[in-house]
């Protein structure tokens, strides 16, 4: 197959380039993608040990290059959880709105920002491989690990953050240039993460910034570990709606062309993200129910917000199901249940999301136990709390980026997926390899089995491990069943990339950007209603939520920290590994 | 097929659904704190003592001590990579409270009796008051990463019936 050029423009000397001609932000946004992938590759691997050592079975005495199960873990849970997401995010989310808003971003300003967050990257890199920085990716303090960690992760969101202010004055500049226009679905989406990430980043910034590093370098004699605790969680509970947003972006505004069919609800769209700009963050105390030294008012407060971030994921539930239905009619389908066997279940981009939205219901079910302060005590620290984040970010988020990677990489690179058998089978292994690892993490929980123990040399496991040999088998083969699944998909990803072919600029696979059931009947003459009209203008002023979001966070955080602030109990770093 | 004022019809239906879901929750929550259908919801008054000078305090001997008005009190130290003491005996069917400080670095403990979980945040005192009914021995184990030891800083207690 041949590339055509595109009419009328002389095209570029280099081939390759050519691909970016007339979008050089696809090369940028790729860069993003497949460095987010890569550092996945790398936490995925050890992922298979972690769930070994649950099943007794211990693989870190071979490994040369890993010094302990703890260093293993830290690997694990930073490149996974904080390093991947973030890459991948940052690809994503700033090259889908720009897209739908029909505006170049900045490249050297798009550039800055991967090369800020690669050279952090390395820089924790580093400091995690030479076991100088085996904190897990919690990294409470007292415990201390090298300054290149903590400038390395400082780095990492500073990149993040770029993105992030390029993207809302990108949206800002439209909207003068664009007077009483309403803003497209996924453009609106993409700022409303952005800005509850500037929000939300605050608190990982100061404690990085302000606190850790000149404790690192030793500048400063003592950090307070419960203040900085309190300022990692107040980022800690925001980030994961960071990680889980962009898939509800996918899920609200692009799987419905992708299945065939319509958004059934935009008004109700947005609501749902204008509540998560205001609720994301200040919900982050409930991470700290077992800590003594905060106020018991304050976290029943944040209790009854995290509850009710509830409703905007019910809220999406019920709109994405009302959009495939839609979709599987207009192909035919009909019944109560019966309109599900004609969706696309063919396509991996189809049954990758579907997947990922049906591992987050017992994910969002778990979430509501660990929000509670009456059960909380129960799973607190427990194998549960690692079962629960595996259906969420490790499988509604993860899999969601798996199914948009095989749909995104092709647009981006005009190169064919290389197979469609393989990325099915990748996305059902991986569902199902998730499924069996949280129903055995979440039963270990139940029985006590703490989370992030080196179970070869534990002395105090034993009674609770001969109640818990089901479970602890079934966490050790949802490692292997995971691991084919990574294979299998890395296979596809990596022999798409490094393909030869290479498809013409009409034949591109096109970005799927849904339209709304109102636009599609307003298009057949139908009208559109006014007081929905009206409620998607007042959703449309995103800089007052914003400021709302902000004196919000700041009524439910600021006392707490003042509090903190006023009775400072600094002490000393310490390296026990 | 649906129009979309249908839809959405349904669905504020479905978000007043959501929201009052929610509030039962919060509500239950609040009547079991309450009512301490869970003992201890409230949790233990702040109390900070500096984790340097543990000698100067009550927790320089760590273990159980009977007050001579008959109270149960028991102070425990963790520091990596052990709790002081390490095996706790306490009387059933007596009210006994335990103090916990870290030394050190944050570790935490959850006992599989009486709803106790604590996170040991240093200098940070942790202090549940529990009558233990049922006699047995119950192994715990630290339940926040505290460094290369973690894994064998193991906690037992021991609840023994009246003699």
């Amino acid at each position: 197959m041949t590339t055509a050029p595109p009419p009328t423009v002389s095209a570029p000397a280099s081939p390759a380039e050519q691909v970016y001609f007339g979008h050089p932000e696809k090369k940028v946004t790729l860069y993003f993608l497949v460095t987010g992938l890569l550092m996945l590759l790398i936490g995925v691997a050890i992922g298979p040990l972690q769930a070994l050592n649950y099943a007794n079975i211990d693989v870190y005495q071979y490994l040369p290059f890993l010094k302990s199960y703890y260093q293993g873990l830290s690997l694990h849970g930073v490149l996974n959880a904080l390093v991947f997401t973030t890459y991948f995010i940052s690809g994503l989310l700033l090259y889908l709105p720009c897209r739908a808003l029909g505006v170049r971003p900045n490249l050297v300003v798009a550039w800055a920002a991967y090369w800020t967050m690669t050279i952090g990257v390395l820089m924790a890199a580093w400091a995690v491989l030479g076991n100088n920085a085996t904190l897990l990716y919690t990294f409470y303090p007292p415990l201390q690990g090298s300054p290149l960690f903590y400038i390395g992760a400082a780095l990492l969101v500073v990149g993040s953050l770029i993105i992030a202010v390029q993207v809302i004055v990108i949206w800002t500049g439209w909207k003068r240039q664009h007077p009483g226009e309403t803003t497209p679905l996924v453009a609106y989406m993409s700022v409303a993460t952005w800005m509850m990430w500037v929000i939300a980043s605050l608190g990982l910034v100061v404690e990085v910034v302000v606190f850790l590093i000149p404790w690192s370098l030793g500048w400063t004699k003592g950090v307070d570990p419960l203040l900085a605790r309190t300022l990692f969680w107040y980022t800690g509970h925001a980030i994961v709606y960071f990680w889980v947003l962009p898939a509800y972006i996918s899920w609200y505004a692009l799987l419905p062309r992708q299945a065939g069919g319509v958004i059934a609800s935009d008004s109700m769209a947005r609501l749902s993200f204008v509540l998560f700009l205001l609720l994301s963050t200040p919900v982050g105390l409930h991470h700290q129910y077992s800590d003594t030294g905060l106020s018991i008012g304050w976290k029943t407060v944040q209790m009854l917000l995290t509850f009710l971030v509830v409703v905007p994921s019910m809220l999406t539930a019920f709109s994405v199901g009302a959009s495939l239905e839609l979709a599987a009619q207009a192909r035919g389908g009909g019944g109560y249940f019966g309109w599900t066997r004609r969706l696309p279940w063919k396509d991996p981009v189809f049954t990758a999301q579907v997947l990922a939205m049906i591992s987050f219901i017992p994910g969002g079910a778990g979430g509501i136990v660990n929000a509670s302060l009456a059960l909380d005590t129960a799973v607190h620290n427990t194998a549960w709390i690692p079962g629960h984040f595996h259906i969420t970010v490790g499988t509604a988020t993860t899999l969601t980026f798996f199914a948009i990677s095989f749909w995104l990489l092709p647009h981006l690179t005009r190169k064919p997926l290389a197979s469609v058998k393989m990325a099915l089978w990748s996305a059902w292994l991986w569902f199902w390899g998730m499924i069996i690892f949280a129903v055995g993490m979440h039963w270990e929980g139940l029985i006590g089995i703490p989370r992030r123990t080196y179970f070869a040399g534990a002395t105090g496991l034993s009674e609770m491990i001969s109640r818990a040999q089901v479970p602890l088998a079934l966490t050790g083969i949802s490692g292997m069943v995971l691991a084919v699944a990574a294979v299998l998909y890395f296979t596809v990803i990596f022999r798409t990339l490094l393909g030869r072919t290479r498809v013409s600029a009409q034949a591109e696979v096109p970005i799927p950007f849904s339209q709304s059931l109102a636009e599609v009947e307003a298009l057949a003459g139908n009208g559109g209603s006014p007081k929905i009209a009206g409620a998607v203008r007042v959703l449309e002023r995103l800089w007052v939520f914003f400021a709302l979001a902000l004196a919000l966070v700041l009524v439910m955080y600021l006392p707490t920290f003042i509090s903190l602030l006023l009775n400072p109990h600094p002490v000393p770093g310490l390296r026990l590994w | 097929m649906l129009d979309h004022h249908t839809i959405e019809r349904y669905e504020l239906g479905w978000l007043v659904v959501a929201v009052v879901m929610v509030l039962l929750m919060f509500a239950g929550v609040i009547a079991s704190m309450i009512t301490e259908t869970v003992p201890g919801m409230f949790g233990s008054p702040a109390r900070y003592i500096n984790p340097t000078q543990l000698s100067k305090t009550e927790f320089a001997a760590p273990g159980l001590k009977v007050s001579p008005d008959g109270s149960v009190n028991a102070y425990m130290v963790a520091r990596a990579f052990q709790f002081q003491p390490n095996v706790l005996r306490v009387p059933a069917n007596t009210p006994v409270t335990l103090h916990f400080v870290a030394a050190d670095v944050i570790h935490g403990l959850m006992l599989g009796q009486g709803n106790v979980n604590a996170e040991l945040v240093p200098g940070q005192v942790a202090t549940f008051t529990r009558t233990f009914k049922s006699a047995g021995t119950f192994v715990s184990q630290c339940n926040e990463y505290c460094g290369s030891g973690h894994q064998t800083m193991s906690f037992t207690l021991i609840v023994e019936a009246p003699k």
